[in-house]
């Protein structure tokens, strides 16, 4: 019987391998963003945030109502599938390591407000992946929604539970939509991002602005004349866990 | 003679099945929307190609989805909120400057039969919806 | 040479991967409803952010990696009995790796963008080089399992090139358990797992399951098919599940010295949770302590020589050891890490219908593929020994 192809059976799974690396997508690899800085953007090598949570009035929730209006942050039915960016803890919550069961009266009521400590040596950075979850230059944890795949692996690797999922669609439980930002969809993992699009046209964080209590410091760690330097050199901080060796740069006045 | 007669059973259901989406729309009208009023309007669509920070409609075509790579990339991964384009001029990266008419993205795209753009499950469409 | 895994099958076996099946295409629909609403259908938590699917993924690299504990003896040091045996431990690895990546995707959020992890490679994420392993692992045993068994099948000697990589899956089977400990046992601030102990563990509990498996496997395949692996190569894995469980569960109790004499509360607090509650949070103790008795019965039956030669017992013990580590592994372990969460609370996990669901069609797909892979090579040895080549 003749053979309607010569070919041999190697030669056609060779050509047919060689064949299919031409369907490993290459644009993504090439794309070179055209970008330049806003003239206005603050920069800075180290963004860190001193908190003076001893400032804060009872019961004042004021940092997280601005971020998480201004960042479509939905307020979801079941606590356990909670997301948050900033929000309050007791003392004992906010330093399970450095806390003992037998605070002064004023810490025993006080709360403190927790977010990403964006470290400067952060586990979370390590873990990713897809590098969804990166270390910008001037010292913000960026998360790039576009690239997380939902692994959640950064959420185990944070040691500061900072990090939400979504575990389901945000979009219905969101309060009131603010059209300049983003949502996120279900399956990605957010959490505070140091309002990179306020610094990247010259304002500061949302939560450092809108405090009543002026209880939020923001400024470069580099910088020794920086607001949060001064605070630093003048106050006795905590950073929480210590211990851990992630260098986290939002620190408690206590 | 069995086997033979599975086999082109098999063909046959294998090609109807893959030609399914061409079979259902033989003979139908390929437009399921009118053509977008914006084709006419050849300000409105400079405006876009502008926004976008290209040269013309054509540009705009060929390249809004790389361009739109770039600014994602740009905005997010490098922090830098202007785009300079091929000849020099730096426009605003925003999707709400982009997509401000209530025509934009949706018309053409329900026009051409083309997959909606995501974007929208997490950018806030502007008033009067860029995507129906 | 394929047609022989279904051709010469009788009907019982073609109404269990009917069976199968059905439980995939549950599986299946359950995971459509994940997609379509989010994994809020489970039962994890912003607390719990990984549960049984990732446990799941955790238990069956162990068992893919275990195949080494037959290919290892059967091909450096020449334990003949062996050869029977490694197709089938060969086959559980193909199989297992396929689960263990299945398990990954349906875990995942965006599943769609599966592929981000190689667009964008990220060397210094330990989940970067699972992939690599895993996917480098399957194609090993593939590969060679496919050209071992084709040499048998048509009687001709396999090609050169394959012993080498026969040679390269044995430390890779290592590599790929180990990298999945260290998935675990890098990151600070889960005090559970940040020990180094986590990879030896997790070899060691993976070469008793795996070889429990495979000897259950093998018991079963003599009753149904008459495929005989051989009484000295069951006699031989049964060592070595003896030995393997011993040091597990050495490592297991080493844990608990060290968190309860040392008093230190973040070692405490998992093993609290496990067996006797921790601030009355206690939907763990049950199925920790079914654990530990399953543990306990099964040292005790393979330290045994009368009961470990006894294959009534010996099926006792390895079921026991299976279920006892798949508890261990495949759930309390991931969900350990969790316990306290970072603020000092508790907060529960416990799979949802849909999750339970999920596994089980996926465990069905493993099923399914591994009968179709016994399938194969039991029809092609017994041709091949008939000298029906």
């Amino acid at each position: 019987m003749k053979k309607p192809f010569s070919i041999s059976r190697r030669t056609l799974l060779k050509a047919t391998g060689a064949a299919a690396l031409g369907l490993i997508p290459v644009s993504p690899l090439l794309v070179r963003a055209a970008g330049k800085t806003h003239p206005k953007a603050l920069q800075a090598k180290s963004w860190a945030m001193v908190i003076n949570a001893k400032l804060c009035p009872p019961g004042c929730r004021i940092c997280s109502e601005a971020c998480h209006k201004a960042h479509n942050v939905p307020v979801m039915p079941d606590p356990r599938q909670d997301v948050k960016w900033i929000w309050q803890e007791s003392y004992n919550a906010s330093f399970p390591y450095e806390s003992h069961p037998y605070p002064d009266d004023a810490n025993a009521k006080r709360t403190y407000p927790l977010l990403c400590n964006h470290c400067e040596n952060p586990s979370c950075v390590r873990v990713c992946p897809t590098q969804a979850t990166f270390q910008r230059a001037d010292g913000v944890v960026m998360m790039d929604y576009h690239r997380c795949i939902g692994c959640r692996f950064c959420m185990a690797a944070c040691p500061y539970g900072a990090r939400s999922f979504n575990f389901k669609d945000p979009r219905p439980h969101i309060r009131q939509i603010n059209p300049t930002y983003p949502t996120r969809t279900t399956g990605v993992v957010e959490k505070c991002n140091f309002c990179d699009e306020r610094l990247g046209i010259g304002q500061l964080p949302i939560c450092v602005e809108a405090c009543p209590a002026k209880a939020i410091l923001f400024g470069d760690l580099s910088d020794p004349a920086s607001p949060v330097r001064q605070a630093l050199a003048a106050n006795v901080t905590l950073q929480r866990k210590t211990k851990l060796g992630t260098r986290p740069k939002v620190f408690y006045i206590v | 003679m069995n086997k033979n007669r599975l086999v082109a059973l098999g063909l046959i259901l294998f090609v109807l099945l893959f030609t399914f989406p061409v079979l259902m729309n033989l003979g139908k009208s390929v437009a399921k929307t009118q053509p977008p009023s914006m084709l006419q309007d050849q300000k409105a669509m400079q405006e876009l190609a502008d926004k976008l920070g290209v040269k013309n409609i054509d540009e705009f075509r060929e390249r809004h989805k790389k361009v739109l790579a770039e600014w994602k990339d740009s905005v997010v991964r490098d922090g830098k909120r202007i785009y300079v384009t091929k000849d020099g001029r730096e426009i605003p990266i925003s999707l709400q400057n982009l997509a401000s008419q209530p025509q934009y993205c949706s018309d053409c795209h329900d026009y051409a039969g083309i997959e909606k753009p995501n974007c929208w499950t997490c950018h806030v469409e502007p008033k009067g919806g860029a995507v129906k | 040479m394929l047609e022989h895994a279904w051709n010469d099958t009788g009907p019982r076996f073609k109404a269990w991967l009917a069976a199968l099946l059905l439980l995939m295409g549950i599986g299946g629909f359950c995971y459509t409803i994940q997609l379509g609403t989010g994994l809020g259908v489970t039962g994890m938590s912003r607390d719990v952010s990984w549960g049984l699917y990732i446990g799941q993924f955790t238990f069956f690299v162990g068992v893919a990696a275990s195949a080494v504990m037959v290919v290892l003896p059967y091909y450096l040091h020449d334990v003949k009995v062996f050869g029977r045996i490694t197709i089938v431990g060969k086959s559980l690895a193909v199989t297992a790796v396929i689960m263990c990546i299945l398990f990954i995707v349906v875990d995942l959020g965006m599943p769609s963008r599966l592929l981000n992890i190689m667009l964008y490679p990220s060397p210094g994420s330990v989940l970067f080089w699972d992939m690599i392993v895993l996917n480098g692992y399957f194609f090993l045993n593939l590969v060679t399992g496919w050209k071992i068994l084709e040499a048998e099948y048509t009687g001709i000697k396999a090609p050169d090139w394959v012993k080498p990589l026969v040679y390269i899956a044995i430390p890779w089977a290592f590599s790929i358990h180990t990298v999945t400990a260290f998935i675990y046992s890098g990151i600070p601030g889960r005090d559970f797992w940040l020990t180094a102990l986590t990879a030896p563990k997790f070899l060691a509990s993976a070469f008793a399951t795996g070889p429990a498996l495979l000897i259950l496997i093998s018991l079963a395949l003599r009753r149904f098919t008459g495929f005989d692996a051989g009484q000295e190569a069951i006699r031989r894995l049964s060592i070595i599940v003896t030995y393997a469980m011993s040091i597990t569960v050495f490592m297991i109790l080493a844990e608990f010295f060290t968190a309860f004499y040392s008093q230190v509360p973040g070692h405490m607090y998992a093993l609290k949770y496990f067996f006797t509650g921790l601030y009355g949070a206690n939907s763990f103790v049950l199925i920790s302590w079914v654990f530990a008795g399953l543990c306990l019965l099964a040292l005790i039956l393979l330290l045994n020589p009368a009961t470990r030669r006894d294959e009534k017992w010996l099926t006792v013990a390895c079921a026991s050891t299976f279920v006892a580590l798949a508890i261990e592994k495949g759930i309390s372990f991931t969900v350990g890490g969790f316990i306290t969460n970072p603020f000092g609370r508790v907060t529960e996990y416990w799979p949802t219908g849909i999750e339970f669901g999920v596994v089980v069609g996926i465990w069905a797909l493993g099923a399914f593929l591994l009968s179709l892979l016994f399938s194969l090579f039991v029809t092609v040895k017994r041709r091949s020994e008939r000298g029906l080549v």
